[in-house]
């Protein structure tokens, strides 16, 4: 019963009702039409967050292939508690898992249950490819693995202080791991994954950006084997002389190739952080020392190459003592009046000292840079220490006193062994080098190194007669200890003070015990270096510390098989693993096609199990050296099998909307199309794997809006 | 007894949306379960609509004042509960929000006095008695502390005194403090409004007594406004600045605007479909289930989702407002606006909210948005309808 006034009060009602509703409609417009996109894109800019996917490392091997570093792959097994209680019986899954792993029953509900409204838990960190398979055997839906790389050193402590180690970040620190760091690491991939507003990662709901790209794999030139001969043998020599530390390096004279370079005490790469810095130091290479009697090499090279002498020639030693420039050189024993040669074969610094007057000292430097000291051999390893080396202008009156018997200058181990190696190689420096090649994960050679020669030091003749006079040496001169009944060695000793650390002067009964030599006489095929830090049992002479240890070593080395017997009369090629081996690639996630294709390249065969469009798994491991002819084995998986499974989105850039439609559909991903034309931006990525229930939006310009140079970049014209 | 089917349609259709949005809000969270209780006080909420039917609206009339009693000592009692919020009233396993049923509640009341004074509707008692009966339940609610509810008193005592009649010349003169101290913001607005003022109170010839009350307290209101204003804390400023635009503070009351906004904006026309929301299920939107279920909706069905849902609430009020009319006394008619008058600010105010043009009030969409209480209550004003409809000719 209402008046008529009462009814004009309801229209009043009824017309602000209206305007109120057409308000918030327009509103609605403006939000969910206009700034829809823009909105989306905000939502998704909050919602996602870049992860990287860290890349395999690549391995190290010695020249034989023995694999020297790896990354192992180890798994996180990861639930998704919400699939699991959807499609699986929890009581059931948690028993699998039990006997798996040797776990209570019950343990993994107890895992499970905190998360159990929530899309991640931690099942087990860290576990091994062979128990991940088991648990992908048992196939249960809402359970996932998360691969991750640990580098591991099978050969423990060996070579460590070439290879170098990988820090907890994954970044390799020194030796190789350091100086080939960019070959190794190869390139991380980079994926989306969901954050929520607690910050709380999704990842199992990703989109990936990019693969990883493995890294390269690196092969030594060093022989493992001898180098734990090596290693052991310097030792036995740090313990029998109580010594601070030793260091040595074998080379292929011909080459410039490391057979084998040590310097102990050394370290653990797998433990490294338990081992003092001193340690992980390469000593061959950073570590430059005044040489001694050893540095007589440049000074009868240069004496016989300028014709100052013949070694022939009368030197009058005197007494073993000799007053020149305010200087007092001595001798160890006199020997009077001798012969130019009995002054090397005896290491008479008298002698030598006298010889070296007849040097102008820019002719005298000369030699010495020809045999490459004072610079540095820019082998392949971090750290390079040049030495010591003042040019003329700077010496001192006393220098030609001193310099000619290896003092007032200092040279690391690798230059003094590139030296003599020269020597062994008919006068030819070569450059030395660690690494013989590098490979990618393709199977492809990235990286690869021949011989380099650096320059000829002295004529043949020379070399001849300081060949002669360095197996003098060792027949009857100062380093009888090297003679050996199995190979004919020849060097020179070595015997000097330790120079005060940042003081005037030598250090009283510290002394570093050299020998550097090469064998077979005739025909060298190796050559080296062994210096011993301060030996303090009684000892101290090059001979007797040094020189017993080169001899040691090579005679292993023959007896293990590494260096041929002398009746041997081939000429002898240090071994290679070219011959029958070819590195597994790695398959995972290529379509069966390209996967026999890469296979077939490497002379390998392939045999599958199970069905799908890509490889789930291989086995073995990619980067494993494995015979030619032998089978890979490939798992198989459907990548659009069903939500929890991946599909790649493929490149439809510039595509028209109907082409780019049939190129989603046929690859099984939902295209959501923005815009008319052709498309000019793809969310996700082309490349990109995603789930089956994904939507690509495709964002789309009339053609004649779009820059032409995008369209050449795509190859459309 | 006639039954008016389309509006427990309508009504029906409002809360199986609700439940159905809230499932997807809260699906694989804490609250997954929330969508269940909703199922069982909406079975609950069309009982009391049921009983509400029956029961002649004259027993409401007249026990009107003892529900005032009542309602006012179960706001009371929810201050025994401690914390620093009290809403609720602890039943056994339930717990009620007395403040939802005091909206039904006023609306008897208010509609008792009026018809009361119907003959003096325009005196200065009528209208001043009529805020008084709000003050105390107002000042409980406000005290909880649930400022939406306490503006829908406010805005209920509007609607019932239009509704009943009176002058909207002294509605507006009732307005008068609030958009005096508005418009103090900037003298220009204010000079206006004070002009406005003067000319709507000459032309309708307001008697010489009010019209000098009421520019003395406008004239006082608009120059001490910028005078407190400038005496407040900056961090009182501050509060009353976000109240009023919450863009203000894009990390705390804005955050929320912010996170619906995009939530409904990246719903875009069609939505992302049930369950799939992004925003949603990753817990930027807040209060997702009960505050900002609209934005879910958004997100979730996008622009024809809440066009449509619009458009039931657009029916609802329609039929209400029909109800209204035809009702067999005024009483009734009065009621009947009172009722619809609350869902229809409810509806404005929370949708605008989360579209971001509306100050955080934490006032729920009716029918939608979960909560017992709430739910129950609006069914109980359909029953209240029901039976206005039933007594019609």
């Amino acid at each position: 019963m209402l008046s008529s006034k009462n009814i004009n009060r309801l229209v009043l009602i009824v017309i602000l009702w209206i305007f109120a509703i057409v308000v918030v409609q327009a509103r609605l417009v403006e939000l969910q039409i206009f700034q829809a996109k823009q909105l989306r894109q905000r939502a998704l800019r909050q919602q996602l967050k870049r992860e990287t996917i860290p890349a395999r490392r690549g391995s190290i091997y010695d020249r034989r292939g023995r694999l020297l570093a790896t990354d192992n792959v180890f798994y996180d097994i990861v639930a998704d508690p919400t699939q699991l209680c959807r499609f699986e019986n929890l009581d059931e899954v948690d028993s699998i898992l039990c006997s798996i792993f040797g776990r209570k029953p019950g343990y993994y509900l107890s895992r499970i249950m905190p998360y159990i409204n929530r899309r991640f838990a931690y099942i087990e960190k860290k576990v091994t490819p062979p128990f991940a398979n088991k648990v992908k055997q048992a196939h249960i839906k809402g359970i996932y693995f998360m691969p991750f790389y640990s580098r591991s050193y099978p050969y423990g402590t060996a070579a460590s202080t070439i290879i170098g180690y990988v820090d907890a970040e994954g970044k390799g620190q020194a030796g190789i791991e350091l100086y080939y760091d960019s070959l190794l690491a190869g390139k991380a991939g980079e994926r989306q994954i969901f954050t929520d507003a607690y910050g709380r990662d999704y990842p199992l709901i990703s989109y990936s950006i990019s693969e990883p790209v493995p890294g390269d794999d690196i092969y030594l030139t060093i022989d493992i084997e001898l180098q734990r001969i090596l290693e052991a043998e310097l030792k036995k020599a740090l313990e029998i002389h109580k010594a601070k530390s030793a260091a040595g390096v074998l080379l292929d004279p011909r080459t410039g190739e490391v057979l084998a370079m040590a310097s102990v005490p050394n370290f653990d790469p797998n433990n490294y952080s338990q081992y003092p810095l001193e340690n992980i130091s390469n000593k061959n290479i950073i570590a430059p020392y005044e040489p001694g009697s050893i540095f007589k090499l440049v000074t009868f090279a240069g004496a016989l190459a300028e014709s100052l002498i013949s070694l022939d020639d009368t030197i009058d030693t005197d007494h073993g003592v000799l007053h020149i420039r305010g200087r007092v050189v001595t001798d160890v024993h006199s020997l009077g009046k001798v012969p130019a040669r009995e002054v090397l074969v005896h290491s008479s610094n008298v002698g030598t000292v006298i010889i070296a007057q007849r040097f102008e000292p820019t002719t005298f430097y000369k030699y010495i840079k020809l045999f490459g000291f004072g610079s540095p051999t820019n082998i392949d390893l971090p750290s390079e220490s040049p030495g010591l080396l003042r040019p003329p202008a700077k010496w001192w009156g006393t220098t030609m006193a001193t310099l000619p018997i290896g003092y007032e200058i200092s040279a690391t181990p690798i230059q003094i062994a590139c030296a003599y190696a020269s020597i062994a190689n008919r006068g030819i420096l070569m450059r030395p080098y660690v690494v013989e090649k590098a490979v990618d994960f393709m199977g492809r050679v990235v990286y690869s190194r021949s011989p380099l020669k650096v320059r000829r030091t002295v004529p043949r003749w020379v070399v001849d007669s300081l060949t002669e006079l360095f197996r003098q040496v060792v027949l009857r001169g100062t380093a009888t200890e090297a003679k050996s009944e199995v190979i004919d060695i020849a060097g020179k000793t070595g015997t000097s003070h330790k120079a005060r650390v940042g003081a005037k002067g030598y250090i009283p009964g510290a002394y570093y015990a050299s020998f550097a030599g090469f064998a077979p006489v005739d025909k060298p095929f190796v050559a080296g270096l062994i210096v011993v830090n301060e030996p303090s049992a009684g000892y101290h002479y090059g001979g007797q510390v040094a020189a017993p240890v080169l001899k040691n070593v090579l005679e292993k080395a023959i007896s293990a098989g590494i260096f041929p017997s002398p009746k041997s009369q081939k000429l002898f090629v240090h071994q290679r693993d070219d011959s029958g081996t070819v590195v597994v690639p790695y398959l995972i996630n290529t379509t069966p096609e390209q996967a026999r294709v890469l296979l077939k390249m490497r002379g390998l065969e392939a045999k599958f199990y199970g069905v799908g469009n890509v490889v789930a798994d291989q086995s073995p491991q990619p980067g494993k050296p494995i015979e030619k002819n032998s089978v890979i084995v490939l798992h198989l998986r459907q990548l659009n099998a069903d939500g929890a499974d991946s599909l790649v989105v493929p490149d439809v850039l510039g595509m028209t909307v109907r082409e780019s439609v049939a190129a989603m559909a046929k690859s099984g991903i939902m295209p959501k199309i923005e815009g008319r034309g052709v498309v000019v931006e793809q969310i996700p990525a082309p490349g990109s794997v995603v789930g089956s229930d994904a939507v690509c939006v495709l964002i789309c310009k009339p053609k004649g809006e779009v820059d032409g140079n995008f369209f050449a970049e795509k190859g459309y014209r | 007894m006639k039954f008016d089917f389309p509006l427990f349609l309508i009504a029906l259709l409002l809360s199986i949306i609700g439940i159905v949005v809230i499932y997807s809000a809260t699906y694989n969270t804490e609250l997954s379960g929330l969508y269940l209780r909703q199922i069982a006080f909406l079975l609950v909420g069309i009982g009391v609509m049921f009983f509400l039917w029956r029961i002649p609206l004259r027993i409401h009339d007249g026990f009107a004042y003892v529900y005032y009693i009542a309602i006012i000592v179960l706001l009371s009692l929810t201050f025994l509960e401690g914390g620093r919020v009290h809403r609720w009233i602890r039943l056994g396993p339930v717990t009620v929000q007395p403040s939802e049923f005091s909206k039904l509640v006023m609306v008897f009341v208010l509609a008792r006095w009026l018809r009361d004074r119907i003959r003096e509707i325009n005196s200065i008692i009528t209208i001043v008695g009529a805020f008084a009966l709000v003050i105390i339940p107002f000042v409980l609610v406000v005290k909880e502390p649930d400022l939406g509810t306490g503006i829908v008193f406010v805005v209920l005592v509007f609607v019932m005194l239009y509704a009943a009649g009176v002058r909207p010349l002294y509605l507006f003169l009732l307005l008068t403090p609030l958009l005096s101290m508005v418009s103090a913001v900037h003298w220009i607005a204010w000079a206006v409004y004070m002009a406005l003022l003067l000319f709507i109170m000459i032309r309708w010839r307001v008697s010489p007594g009010l019209f000098a009350v009421v520019l003395v307290v406008a004239i006082f209101i608009g120059a001490s406004t910028p005078y407190v204003w400038s005496r407040l804390h900056p961090y009182q400023r501050e509060r009353i600045m976000v109240f009023l635009n919450p863009h203000h503070d894009p990390f705390g009351a804005g955050y929320q605007l912010i996170q619906s906004k995009i939530a409904i904006g990246s719903g875009g026309i069609l939505g992302k479909g049930i369950l799939k929301g992004t925003q949603t299920k990753l817990a930027f939107l807040p209060a997702k289930h009960s505050d900002f279920v609209f934005s879910v909706l958004g997100e979730q069905f996008g622009f024809v989702g809440a066009v449509v849902l619009l458009f039931l609430f657009y029916l609802l009020i329609k039929r209400i407002l029909d109800i209204s009319s035809s009702a067999r006394t005024q009483y009734g008619s009065i009621v009947a606006m009172g009722i619809a008058g609350i869902i229809e600010f409810q509806v404005i105010i929370n949708v605008a909210m989360t579209l971001g043009f509306a100050p955080i009030t934490g006032i729920p969409l009716p029918f939608i948005s979960a909560g017992g209480s709430s739910l129950i209550t609006f069914w109980a004003m359909i029953g209240v309808l029901q039976n206005i409809h039933a007594q019609s000719e």
